[in-house]
């Protein structure tokens, strides 16, 4: 070889290297667009799905693009897959969330959220890139929940990304750099869940001197009873024995009442603003918990994933709290639990089935419409449910009792259930805008609002020192550690059973079976973690059976509880101790607080809405 | 059977021409059971129905138990009821009304008169101007809501303060035995809510009938009610020495509360002192300063 061609070889290899050590691809999370436009993040499966999505929540009308700038390692030729999913296919043979892609301009060629039933990526074929400052937008087509998860950009024909999920979830840690061992911020006590029961909790710990983290996965406070979802709160405050709990949820709460109503009548900035209030608090707002780290039978980190950026943030502290609702930390840290139905021999309750089953209350998706001063058309779905005129709901507003999921797991089919409550909606509403005998009297009427975030009523439970059961509520067990009354009726829901034979077994409406109580006060060890020591928990995932769930998920019976625990959290840091350790040697402690109160007691009492029924003497 | 002596009190706040001032003009009868004890109240009611300026009257009587429970309603011979038009209540709409003044705790009692009526939401496919709100709609008489309304604010609302001043003027120890035997929980409140603080060690041996187990609040709050000098008496301590077990936790702290700077017989102290447990509560703080 002579030195010429030496010189050659070896700038070739230095060029192959050069070329190599580049990168050849680029992920790209929908969740991190910057511009959204229409589009919504949708994290409530991502535990099952693998990540935050996008979703086209435009009721019938296609969304706003999303769009973003990104920076690509270098021009040339891309392969593009699209991970996605047809959300209809379960029902339909037709596709109803369609959306394009479209990237410096050129729109893809190939039509995405039609192909698979569930998530998968699919191949958008191959582009050429020729500037390295990329545009890339989502073009919605339909207004019916269309919904991407990310964009995968690759040189290599081969190069195809995973669809198992944990694979995929170590193609994206690597793909996106994401540390996986961020520094802890330390805490006193770390709050998950920022629905009403978490928010309580946050603000009763930090008016009580401890510096708390609260923890929510989504862009507002509420849960339940935020915008998003639209329930209005339940149950009474200030009851015997404790008249001072329920002032922060008098404080906190909305003053009108009503289920699936315009968005002002649940006061997000309300609740947000009694929280940034709160020098002691500090808040962490689409962050979703999914990670603990465990130190013996204790919780040491619960580690939570920013929903745009995918980053983690590590949250050390002696005390945890499970405000999830789906009871996410106490599972993930190995705590004991239970789900769906015990059988009757299991708490001998007299309204237990004879068999254990698995049959939860479902997730409301609700909706209203608006009358409109012209007509107002709604497409004509061939996608939706097969109505008819006796099968079809000629209303206005879906209520509580637009249920779904019963007898469905209420984590891993959570998409499935919200997705069908979506559906049902959209069928209702295009049959009868679109082929109902009186459909002239719906003419003007607008589909205003539907949720794309389910109300769920019912998930796992974790057990406590103390279960509470449907005897202790009616035979007026009254404990010595009884804390926050509950007073609503034991209200369990059940499928509609005309509408689940009209529907092929798959109900979407429900009924209500009512047991009127005296008020009850939950013992404080239905609020910690049998087997987790420095875990407690507030709002519908505490320990209770499935019957005595049905009076304590009332949202200002969990606020209640929420102001509990923050108390409770200001105890076991004052005396350096556990929730157990607080109820068996310093609980008189607990019982001054709650005597005390933590919310402004000054406030008119305003909430006079759906407060429910109870035994409750009428001169009390 | 049950039988009506001469007129107990008269309220005579309306006059002929009732039209401008919208009140009804009543007159009440107590009646008695067999052995002469108050056992209710029943009065003639001449009330004016009113929307903006159009009235009309109906007549009809009320009765109601001693602590102000409607009971039922009759009609006067030849006066049956109507709606705004004159229409006569048909058989269904009596019915109808039967079960809503049956209602203490009707969602007709949470509205004012002027929301009744004009369903303004835009929603409301079938509202239109003059429609009942549909909250309502059901458990009203089609045509005569506004009759609903002043009926069953007349069987539930007008009258209560006046009936609780009539029982608490007739009290005395025969009546005060009847009501406790009655081991009715609403009547336990109305006693505790309205005795007079010096009236309880009068009465004491039947007010303590009424401190039984499983009765939810009652009993932290009779408790509560009580003065000290019930505290003080020595046939007291001894009642709640022997039934201090069977309270609830919450009925034992309030007692416990009541008790500080209360002499205590030996009877309650012996008792308390068996109460002493190692778990901290303050049940426990407070047994533990009492005994000290």
């Amino acid at each position: 070889m002579n030195f010429k061609h030496s010189l050659t070889f070896f700038f070739s290899a230095f060029l192959m290297l050069f070329l190599w050590s580049q990168p050849q691809s680029f992920l790209l999370e929908a969740e991190s667009f910057q511009d959204k436009g229409g589009w919504f993040i949708d994290q409530q499966s991502m535990d099952v799905m693998g990540s935050p999505y996008l979703i086209a929540h435009g009721m019938g009308k296609p969304v706003k693009d999303a769009i973003t700038r990104v920076k690509f390692p270098a021009k040339g030729n891309y392969y593009v897959h699209v991970r996605t999913r047809n959300w209809t296919a379960p029902w339909s043979d037709q596709a109803a969330g369609k959306f394009q892609i479209i990237v410096n301009g050129q729109i893809l060629s190939k039509t995405f959220g039609q192909d698979h039933k569930d998530w998968h990526w699919n191949s958008g074929g191959k582009l050429k890139i020729n500037s390295k400052e990329v545009e890339i937008s989502l073009h919605d087509l339909t207004g019916f929940n269309g919904r991407v998860d990310a964009i995968y950009f690759t040189k290599n024909k081969n190069d195809m990304p995973p669809n198992e999920l944990a694979a995929l979830d170590a193609f994206r840690i690597k793909k996106l750099g994401l540390n996986q061992n961020p520094k802890s911020s330390k805490f006193d006590f770390v709050v998950i869940g920022g629905g009403m029961a978490g928010t309580c909790a946050a603000i009763s710990a930090a008016r009580n001197g401890v510096k708390v983290a609260l923890i929510q996965n989504r862009p507002v406070l509420g849960g339940n009873n935020s915008s998003e979802v639209r329930v209005h709160l339940g149950a009474r405050i200030n009851l015997e024995p404790y008249p001072a709990l329920g002032n922060l949820v008098n404080e906190i709460g909305p003053e009108k009442g009503g289920n699936a109503q315009p968005k002002d009548y649940y006061e997000d900035q309300k609740k947000l603003n009694a929280v940034l209030n709160e020098p002691n608090i500090s808040l962490f707002l689409n962050h979703h918990a999914n990670q603990v780290i465990m130190e013996g039978n204790s919780i040491q980190k619960v580690l939570a994933e920013n929903l745009e950026t995918g980053e983690k943030l590590a949250f050390e502290a002696p005390l945890f709290a499970d405000c999830t609702g789906d009871g996410t930390i106490g599972y993930l840290a190995g705590a004991e639990y239970l789900i769906g139905r015990e059988s009757k021999a299991i708490f001998n309750e007299p309204t237990a089935p004879e068999d254990a089953d698995n049959l939860t209350m479902g997730i409301s998706v609700q909706w209203f419409s608006e009358k409109s001063d012209q007509a107002v058309l709604f497409p004509d779905i061939d996608w939706g449910l097969a109505m008819d005129d006796k099968t079809s709901y000629t209303i206005t507003r879906g209520d509580w009792d637009w249920e779904t999921g019963m007898g469905k797991d209420m984590i891993l089919e959570t998409e499935f259930i919200r997705d069908y409550g979506l559906l049902v909606v959209f069928s209702n509403w295009s049959y009868i805008k679109n082929h109902h005998a009186e459909k002239e009297k719906f003419a003007n009427e607008k589909l205003q609002w539907v949720a794309y975030i389910g109300g769920k009523r019912e998930s796992r439970r974790l057990v406590g020192d103390y279960i509470l059961t449907e005897n202790d509520l009616t035979q007026q067990n009254f404990l010595p550690d009884g804390t926050a009354p509950s007073s609503w009726s034991v209200d369990l829901h059940y499928p509609d059973l005309e509408n689940k034979k009209e529907f092929e077994g798959e109900a979407f409406r429900s009924i209500a079976k009512h047991i009127s109580i005296y008020p009850y006060p939950i013992p404080f060890r239905c609020l910690y973690s049998k087997n987790i020591d420095n875990l407690m928990m507030a709002g519908r995932d505490i320990s209770v059976s499935h019957v005595a769930l049905g009076t304590v998920r009332l949202m200002r019976t969990g606020g209640m509880m929420g102001e509990v625990i923050g108390m409770a959290a200001s105890i076991c840091k004052l005396k350096n101790t556990s929730p157990r350790g607080l109820y068996q040697n310093h609980f008189s402690l607990l019982e001054d607080l709650m005597l005390k109160g933590v919310g402004n007691p000054t406030l008119p009492k305003i909430q006079n809405y759906n407060l429910g029924r109870t035994l409750m003497e009428t001169n009390d | 059977m049950r039988f009506f002596v001469s007129l107990f009190l008269i309220f005579l706040l309306g006059a002929d021409d009732i039209i401008p001032n919208d009140e009804p003009f009543y007159e009440f009868e107590t009646i008695f059971d067999q052995s002469g004890i108050p056992n209710g109240y029943s009065a003639y009611i001449k009330s004016p129905v009113c929307e903006k300026n159009k009235c009309y009257e109906i007549e009809i009587n009320f009765q109601w138990d001693l602590i102000g429970r409607f009971v039922e309603y009759d009609t006067l011979s030849g006066k049956g009821l109507t709606k705004l038009d004159h229409i006569p209540f048909t058989e269904q709409d009596y019915q109808k009304l039967k079960q809503l003044l049956k209602d203490p705790n009707s969602p007709i009692g949470t509205y004012a008169k002027e929301e009744l009526i004009l369903d303004t939401r835009k929603s409301e496919i079938d509202g239109f101007t003059g429609a009942t709100i549909r909250e309502i709609n059901d458990i009203v008489v089609t045509g005569g809501v506004y009759s609903c309304y002043t009926l069953w604010h007349l069987a539930h609302r007008k009258f209560n303060d006046s009936i609780t001043k009539m029982t608490m003027g007739l009290l005395d120890k025969k009546l005060m035995k009847k009501l406790v035997t009655q081991k009715d929980q609403a009547i336990y409140f109305f006693l505790i809510n309205n005795l007079p603080p010096s009236d309880f060690l009068k009465y004491r041996d039947d007010f303590l009938k009424m401190i039984t187990p499983n009765q939810s609040y009652f009993v932290k709050k009779a408790i509560e009610k009580m003065p000290m000098e019930m505290f003080r008496d020595s046939i007291t301590q001894v009642f709640f020495a022997k039934q201090f077990t069977t309270l609830n936790y919450f009925a034992q702290v309030a007692l416990l509360k009541q008790l500080k700077n209360i002499p205590l017989g030996i009877s309650l102290k012996n008792t308390l002192t068996k109460q002493v447990e190692d778990r901290n509560s303050l049940k426990n703080n407070l047994i533990q300063a009492l005994i000290q």
